[in-house]
């Protein structure tokens, strides 16, 4: 434990600024969102008449808040949409952690030549990486581990009446998978870190490598979504929309043809077919002539996964994120055992 | 030439990343511009092509790009010069090469200028293909129309300077500081305070004043709104409040029908879009001098600091 | 002459750079144990990339090296187990003290003596609590040699920590060097190119230019089997100038006068030059 400590604080000093300035924008990222949260709440319960059911915009309102209400409900969404903001940092912060902690880590000891020292100290470097990353990631993603769980207070704030649990709304900027992401950008950061073995250009670098990696990540987990998606019609003239309209994850908008296969818009011109008119009654219509005469091509329909699977796409979410973080810090852990320190 | 060569010899990864993210950006924007503005302009017309009714449908088109692009270029008219301009002396601190440089130069001043003069080219140079591709975007997306103050700040002259302002900043905070991450990390929380005090004071220090119905959104031009008012029947002003308890009166007394003209009336004030050229001169004006302030703070830390 | 399992070894080690540039070529060296010995040689020479070898920083081209009877390549951990080395130009933390270094030795290596590194910064009055970066040159120096001989190990390699010290600091860095090596039986090898600071602590040398071994043996043996002559002799390794311009040869055996370690160095570097044969290891 002794032992712990003491390398806590030998890699707290060494990068103490950078530390205390994440640790300060996260804080200070996490303070707002419960305070928004705490506002919003205090509004609504200030306002039981005007505000009930409302969030999110009128999504899931009961009604419409009649004109006596404009003011309270217009004030009460200005708050809601600077709240909203917030959860852009939720979703950055990862990002962040990766580029500032994660790159620089191995990055400064060879640009220092302080590597020389500790590589011929540390008779495994392995167990020098593994040791300086343990600080680092545990300061890290605790501080995440505050932002998922303030973040997830303050979209709770914003939909009181649902079940989060069952609900991707603002997915991937709350809960579990702002730190599953951390884990990722870390380690490729670190790993982009070891090779160029240079500050700046190690922090340039990891900006523009986790970006592609997430964003391939990212349309990877699309595609899979797209496998498990079934396909839901939507009444686009509706209002309020409800049930899965609100808590799903819609994957793609388009048109369920009356054969019942799924095509995009793009896909549908591509074919030759011109759903021109959508949105007619649940309908899609080629023309106005179409409408009159009845003769639809399909209906309005999304691609969508149910809220009730929302655990479950965040575990496999989180997974494939740390995994790619696993292989990340094994690659890393190779360049730094055969690099050379300087 | 030599000094070009030694400039991207000194800072090959800041200048490499500017480069490469500017110009990507630049592109991006200019091809979506291209290619909205072919597919818009055939749209309006009494022969518009049935591909319009597709457009008319979504709202938009190439909405997810076009906002990808346009953030990317509110980041990166911040982020660059943080990058270009934070590293020009924090390396020479940090690896202590300033113990070189600054006795071979005599004049730190001289010095200073010799090592900012190519990054400054270079910012500029990028920066204003970058402000040249944004102000196409903007206007592609209304080819009819004076886009006036929309986008304001993250296009033409206006991204320019801000983005210079920032390069001295950076360079400022790379002498105040002398470490490299630091620096970069202070200089992100400024640029943010920096863009939100820069709109800030736009709308403070300009005159607004009543807008016209001519001069509103409703017909296409694109006014800088800074703020709005309830207005009674007879044009007497009115609070908030009042205007809501008398809105919630009219509405419990005669229910959807009542009379409009009864209604408070919502008044926008905000500077006309026909003013745009004007305030865009002089807020340029404040901000070039606002540069040429933090620039000359920037040599007067230089000249007086430890060079490690 | 039967040797003791030696603590350093090479084999025909060569290294190239990826610009072609051979820095070592067909290297043999067995260290014995015990002693300081002298790696001398002008820059460039491929001093630290030999040292650099034996820690496993840098891996052989061709041949192989040997700590303890370990290859670093494939045992680093056991090699390091032996070495405590001082790198050129020690870069300490910048934002560490003195004391957190020992700290930071302790946590990487089971077993240092941070007590006795302790000991030995305290002799030289460097303060524990002094950060790295307000540390004059000679101290950071004694700060990283303390951090090498707080390890305990038996072989100490120096990768010229003498370069960037002034006469006083050499001189006391050598002699904690002395003290340490000769008190605790340990095995030295100590790299310059600055010949006169080693001659008096240390006791063999060898002589490494353009890449190659040309002279290993002791100190005493290399002064006593070398002469000056002011002609030149068929026993003459090679010329060099004399401070005062005239033309001086070095030769194996009688001459005019006995050479100075600093001539017999400077003959072996001629002569490697040159096209001469390197002299054999005694």
């Amino acid at each position: 434990m002794t032992g712990a400590l003491t390398w806590a604080r030998l890699s707290y000093r060494q990068q103490k600024w950078e530390l205390l300035l994440v640790a300060v924008g996260a804080l200070a990222a996490a303070a707002a969102m419960v305070w928004f949260a705490t506002t919003l709440d205090a509004m609504r319960a200030a306002n039981p008449d005007c505000l009930a059911g409302i969030g999110g915009g009128f999504v899931g309102a009961e009604q419409e808040p009649g004109a006596a209400c404009q003011g309270v409900t217009s004030r009460y969404f200005e708050t809601e949409s600077l709240a909203s903001t917030l959860l852009y940092l939720s979703w950055a912060a990862p990002f962040g952690m990766g580029v500032i902690l994660g790159a620089p880590l191995v990055a400064r000891e060879v640009d220092g030549g302080t590597a020389q020292l500790a590589w011929s100290l540390s008779r495994s470097r392995i167990g020098w990486l593994l040791r300086r990353i343990a600080f680092i990631a545990v300061f890290g993603l605790a501080l995440l581990v505050v932002l998922a769980v303030t973040s997830e207070l303050l979209v709770a704030a914003i939909f009181p009446d649902r079940p989060l649990g069952e609900d991707f709304t603002w997915y991937g900027r709350r809960g579990p998978l702002v730190v599953a992401r951390g884990v990722g950008a870390i380690a490729i950061g670190v790993l982009v870190g070891a090779i160029i073995g240079r500050v700046l250009p190690a922090v340039l670098a990891s900006i523009i490598v986790i970006g592609v990696i997430f964003a391939g990540v990212s349309l990877g987990l699309d595609q899979w979504n797209r496998t498990e998606a079934t396909i839901e019609r939507r009444n686009l003239e509706a209002f309020p929309p409800s049930g899965d309209e609100l808590t799903a994850l819609g994957v793609a908008y388009g048109i369920e043809l009356v054969d019942g296969e799924f095509l995009s818009y793009s896909d549908a011109f591509d074919r030759g077919i011109e759903p021109n008119y959508s949105g007619v009654g649940g309908k899609v219509f080629e023309s106005e002539a179409d409408i009159e005469a009845g003769t639809f091509i399909g209906y309005d329909a999304f691609l969508i996964i149910p809220g009730s699977r929302y655990t479950q796409l965040v575990a496999r979410d989180s997974a494939v994120v740390v995994l790619v973080g696993a292989v990340a810090l094994g690659m890393a852990g190779t360049v730094v055992r055969r690099r050379r320190p300087g | 030439m030599t000094l070009v060569r030694l400039a991207f010899r000194l800072q090959p990864s800041s200048i490499g990343f500017a480069a490469l993210v500017c110009l990507v950006l630049a592109g991006a924007a200019l091809w979506l511009a291209s290619d909205m503005r072919s597919v818009l302009e055939a749209c309006g017309t009494p022969d518009e092509p049935k591909a319009c009714q597709v457009i008319y449908a979504f709202q938009d088109t190439h909405m997810q790009a076009v906002y990808l692009t346009q953030t990317g270029i509110g980041l990166a008219m911040y982020g660059v010069p943080l990058v270009l301009g934070v590293p020009l002396l924090t390396r020479e601190i940090e690896q202590k090469t300033a113990m070189i440089a600054w006795p071979l130069a005599g004049s730190r001043l001289k010095w200073l200028l010799w090592r900012s003069l190519p990054v400054l080219v270079v910012a500029l140079v990028l920066h204003g293909v970058m402000a040249f591709a944004a102000a196409q975007l903007a206007q592609a997306y209304f080819p009819h129309n004076d886009i006036g103050f929309n986008g304001h700040g993250t296009r033409d002259f206006s991204l320019l300077t801000r983005s210079m302002l920032l390069l001295a900043v950076a360079v400022l905070l790379g002498a105040v500081i002398g470490r490299l991450l630091p620096a970069l990390m202070i200089g992100i929380v400024l640029a943010v305070g920096i863009s939100a005090a820069l709109d800030a004071a736009l709308t403070s220090w300009l005159e607004p004043r009543e807008l016209a119905q001519s001069e509103s959104i409703l017909t296409g031009a694109f006014p800088l709104n800074t703020g709005f008012e309830y207005r009674a029947p007879d044009g007497s002003p009115m609070s908030d409040e009042v205007a809501e308890t008398t809105m919630q009166a009219l509405y419990e007394e005669h229910g959807e029908s009542v009379d409009p003209a009864l209604l408070p009336q919502e008044v926008f004030f905000g500077v006309a879009a026909s003013r745009y050229p004007e305030v865009l001169v002089r807020e340029s004006a404040a901000i070039l001098g606002a540069t040429v302030m933090v620039s000359a703070l920037a040599g007067f830390v230089v000249h007086r600091r430890r060079p490690e | 002459m039967t040797m003791a399992d030696p603590v350093l070894e090479t084999r025909e080690l060569a290294k190239r750079y990826r610009r072609g540039v051979w820095a070592l070529q067909g290297i043999d060296l067995e260290l014995a144990a015990g002693g300081i010995t002298a790696l001398v040689g002008p820059n460039a020479a491929g001093k630290s990339t030999l040292i650099k070898t034996w820690v496993g920083f840098e891996k052989p081209t061709r041949g192989s090296v040997r700590v303890a009877g370990i290859d670093p390549w494939k045992d680093r951990s056991g090699a390091l187990a032996h070495l405590g080395y001082v790198p050129q130009s020690p870069a300490l933390y910048d934002g560490l003290s003195v004391e957190d270094h020992l700290d930071l030795a302790r946590q990487l290596r089971p077993g240092f003596d941070r007590e006795y590194a302790r000991a030995r910064l305290a002799q030289l009055d460097i303060p524990a609590h002094r950060g790295a970066r307000d540390l004059s040159g000679g101290q950071q120096a004694q700060v990283a040699l303390a951090i090498a001989l707080g390890t305990r190990a038996p072989i100490l390699l120096l990768d010229e920590p003498l370069a960037s010290l002034d006469p006083l600091a050499r001189r006391e860095f050598l002699h904690v060097l002395t003290d340490a090596v000769r008190g605790d039986g340990a095995t030295a090898l100590l790299s310059s190119h600055i010949v006169t600071d080693v001659e008096q602590a240390c006791d063999r040398l060898i002589v490494l230019g353009v890449g190659r071994v040309l002279l290993n043996d002791s100190v005493a043996a290399a002064m006593a089997a070398h002469a000056i002559s002011s002609t030149e002799a068929p026993n003459a390794v090679a010329s060099f100038g004399a401070p005062d311009g005239s033309r001086i040869w070095l030769v194996r055996g009688e001459g005019d006068r006995q050479a100075t370690l600093d001539e017999v160095v400077l003959g072996y570097l001629a002569s490697g030059r040159s096209t001469a044969t390197p002299a054999a290891a005694a």
